[in-house]
């Protein structure tokens, strides 16, 4: 009897097993969702490469992809940290200043004292966002708003407003080609690698994701709350130390006009939510929001290529939001309303 | 006083998806009178109250209001018949001043704007007429609970309501809130008004109420004059029903062994100075109503909340004083919190993600998580709990209720805890999965486990649990072995209605 038992559980366990990965967690409409983001990603790809001949040229596809590095790390970064329920939108204004910071420092030191710089100026504008959006308890929005304001002053402020240009030409090593593709891609394919291995592979993204769900049951099933959002917001202050650092490497001159900063900001933020990344928490991938970012990347690229007036691509990036996250709260509401 | 009811049910039943929670429910409110509805938790006397209050509509049967049928969809319905609910957590808004929060929705216009003055008149004469106290700009937020009321009934009042459904309106206020809203009610049925008062208190109900209506599952026992009425009477009819004989005693308390988890004096937000102790095999079950301070007092043990005095003792070690729930899950005690959907699960996650959430170091190494281990983890459990699902992947939203909670338990069971804190197990659950819950609990106290466990429902105290601790506004009203816990000894400590089995 005992024998026997023993020799079954494993087998029960591989049954459920293989019924379990073969009904994958996701429901239709959220099989629907991923099935019609790539769908649109393709369409446009295809589209743009019938009708433009100059879209499939490595030169081009290089372009196109080296301009949304910025965009794609703060987007990978925020995301994760609105998946864990908090929010940055201080992003930008950390992507200005830890450029200012690298580029004084560059120039007072040497290149790669000024990279490091710039990055752990980041990551420490994170740690000031942790503080003050987890134990100092003040709503992620206004916090960071206001942090926003702050560091964006303080750009100004060191700088005098204008442009700073980095004296070490050994600084624009960053923005390289490695085998034919710009390093600055190569750094960001990495850094979505390591934020997708953060969120599926370890504690840290299990927690965050908890949090984002479910704040008072994460904290009953042991989880730090304060801690888990306090790292994502330190992940997005380095996100943003890495953009600005690799973006000032490709001109070697930072303009440290608040602009800049919030162009980016909410490119991102319009990536994430293509992405279809729930703003409630909880929810969300890496992947979906690469394709988010690619999809508002070709599009814009669409409109240069034809040549169409740069101004109808915010209102084409507008529409896509909506479209976007509309699509998923009817096809949700039509599915609820059936059942 | 007229005989003719102002409003009248005729077999109304409710059911919330599988749960029936009103059963052909008939009852004549007549104008005029204060008619209490009493019962065990779970009756259905709120539910009554919601329906005629509009602010639930029924499932099956028919509402009249002076004599002509009606149907409400919504509470505004309810309130252009002149019914108006004064609800148990007080709707109001609370940065507000009290005359923005009495005229909220019925603003007096001026062309675009409001009438201050002419809302003024009005406030003025309401307060007067009705004598409350209270100061048209004081802001809701900062008064008493017992002034918050007020200020509900005042807003009842300026919509010109006729009859005011009360839910356990003295449940939060202190004696002498109590005794002034007594005065209130008395004052409003002297000029006319009718008043449905849903209470836990039966003293209240016996010294207020013309009429008294007992429910008990759902369904009316009976209906009739408060001057023929005695509280023992009441809560015989409220129990009604035997114990369910499928409770079998847990009784595997070893004697002779040190308690696993000792309370010593602790006192935390809504409760003072509770001591309990649980010995291995051993439920000691915690009675009380809802508000009595029972689930804050898990809480507190299980470090959800601050303890301002006291101790939490466990195998003879104390507990830190400043402890999270992580410090208590990693010294091997889980809790199943009240609330599964607000407090236990993630709804967006899996069953695989929601199980082993709070022992990911058991399936990980330097932060990095074993898919492998996890899922088999996964599997195990949910074998062992017998938890229906399509697979360990599938998303908790999708699972019934009562897989739901087995899911949640097992949360509680992955690393086989030395105490478990079970605050309402089988709430909201099917009759299957509350006998497999109940299998559950037995199997891990024959294991040796200690289990302290809150319930609304009696019979499932009285049922599983070795002795018996009441409860009653925070405070233990009686501590009572197997043999001592009787439904009438229990309910008597959590009604306040007698001394018996004080200490």
């Amino acid at each position: 009897m005992k024998v026997e038992e023993s020799v079954q559980a494993p087998l029960r366990r591989a049954l459920h097993r293989a019924a379990g990965s073969r009904s994958r967690p996701r429901s239709r409409v959220d099989l629907l969702k991923d099935y019609s983001i790539l769908g649109f990603l393709l369409l446009l790809f295809v589209f743009l490469a019938a009708t433009s001949p100059a879209f499939l040229t490595a030169q081009n596809l290089n372009n196109v992809l080296d301009q949304s590095v910025a965009v794609g790390l703060l987007a990978c970064a925020g995301g994760m940290l609105i998946m864990g329920g908090g929010f940055d939108l201080s992003a930008g204004a950390i992507y200005v200043l830890s450029a200012v910071i690298a580029a004084k420092v560059a120039n007072a030191t040497n290149a790669d004292v000024g990279i490091a710089t710039g990055i752990l100026a980041g990551m420490a504008l994170g740690g000031v966002n942790a503080i003050i959006c987890t134990i100092g308890r003040i709503n992620a929005f206004v916090g960071t708003l206001a942090t926003s304001i702050f560091f964006s002053g303080a750009a100004t402020a060191i700088t005098g407003g204008g442009f700073t240009y980095i004296d070490d030409q050994d600084f624009g090593k960053l923005s390289a080609k490695i085998l034919g593709i710009n390093a600055p891609i190569l750094i960001f394919a990495l850094f979505a690698l390591a934020c997708a291995f953060l969120l599926n592979k370890t504690i840290f993204g299990r927690h965050l994701l908890a949090a984002g769900d479910n704040k008072e049951a994460a904290a009953l099933s042991g989880v730090s709350v304060h801690l888990t959002l306090a790292r994502a917001y330190l992940l997005s202050g380095t996100a943003s130390g890495l953009a600005g650092v690799v973006v000032a490497s490709r001109s070697l001159a930072v303009a440290s006009t608040a602009n800049g900063g919030n162009s980016v900001l909410f490119a991102a933020l319009a990536a994430i939510l293509v992405g279809g990344v729930s703003m409630l928490g909880g929810e969300g991938a890496i992947w979906r929001i690469l394709a988010g970012v690619l999809i508002l990347a070709f599009v814009a690229n669409g409109f240069d290529l034809n040549g169409v007036d740069p101004l109808y691509q915010q209102m084409m990036s507008g529409a896509l939001i909506l479209l976007a996250v509309g699509a998923d709260v009817w096809i949700r509401a039509a599915k609820a309303n059936r059942s | 006083m007229t005989e003719a009811p102002i409003v009248e049910t005729v077999k109304i039943s409710k059911t919330y998806g599988a749960v029936r929670a009103l059963r052909h429910v008939s009852i004549r409110f007549r104008a005029g009178t204060v008619h209490a509805l009493v019962g065990e938790n779970g009756a259905g006397k709120s539910t009554i109250g919601k329906i005629v209050g509009g602010a639930t509509d029924a499932s099956d049967g028919r509402l009249f209001v002076d004599g002509a049928e009606v149907r409400f969809t919504r509470p505004r319905d309810a309130l252009a018949v002149g019914i108006a609910i004064v609800h148990q957590e007080l709707a109001l808004l609370p940065s507000r001043s009290v005359i923005d929060n009495v005229f909220l929705g019925i603003e007096t216009r001026k062309r675009y704007a409001i009438a201050a003055r002419e809302q003024r008149r009005i406030f003025g004469e309401l307060v007067e007429r009705w004598s409350f106290a209270l100061d048209p700009d004081a802001i809701v937020g900062r008064m008493s609970t017992g002034d918050q009321q007020k200020v509900e009934i005042v807003r009842a009042l300026a919509r010109d309501a006729r009859l005011i459904v009360m839910d356990e309106p003295t449940a939060r206020l202190t004696a002498p809130e109590t005794a002034q809203f007594h005065e209130i009610v008395r004052r409003l049925r002297a000029q006319g008004k009718t008043i449905i008062l849903v209470s836990h208190f039966l003293g209240e109900v016996l010294e207020l109420a013309d009429t008294i209506t007992v429910m008990r599952d759902g369904e009316v026992i009976r209906t009739s004059d408060a001057s023929a009425e005695t509280p023992d009477a009441l809560i015989r009819s409220m129990l009604g029903a035997d114990l369910d004989p499928n409770f079998v005693p847990a009784s595997e308390r070893r004697h002779g062994e040190p308690p696993v988890l000792e309370v010593r004096g602790l006192s935390g937000t809504k409760f003072r100075d509770v001591s309990l102790s649980v010995h291995p095999g051993e439920v000691v079950g915690i009675a009380g109503m809802v508000g009595s301070g029972r689930s804050e007092l898990l809480r507190t043990i299980f470090g959800a909340e601050p303890a301002s005095s006291g101790q939490v003792i466990l195998d003879g070690r104390p507990l830190a004083r400043k402890r999270r729930p992580r410090h208590a899950l990693a010294r091997g005690i889980a809790m199943l919190p009240e609330s599964r959907k607000d407090e236990g699960l993630l709804l967006k996650r899996s069953v695989r993600e929601n199980i082993v959430l709070p022992h990911l170091s058991m399936v990980s190494k330097r932060g990095v998580l074993s898919a492998d281990r996890e899922e088999r983890l996964a599997v195990d459990m949910v074998e062992r709990l017998a938890i229906k699902c399509p697979g360990t992947g599938a998303g908790v939203n999708a699972l019934s209720g009562g897989n739901q909670q087995k899911v949640v338990l097992a949360k509680c069971l992955l690393n086989n805890p030395r105490v478990l804190l079970l605050d309402e197990p089988t709430r909201g659950v099917d009759v299957g999965a509350k006998r497999a819950i109940y299998d559950l609990i037995h199997e891990f106290v024959r294991a040796g486990g200690a289990v302290v466990l809150v319930s609304s429902e009696l019979e499932e105290v009285l049922g599983l649990a070795d002795s018996v601790v009441v409860m009653r506004r925070g405070q233990m009203t009686a501590s009572l072995s197997r043999e001592q816990a009787t439904e009438e000894r229990v309910l008597a400590a959590a009604f306040g209605t007698t001394g018996d089995g004080q200490g």
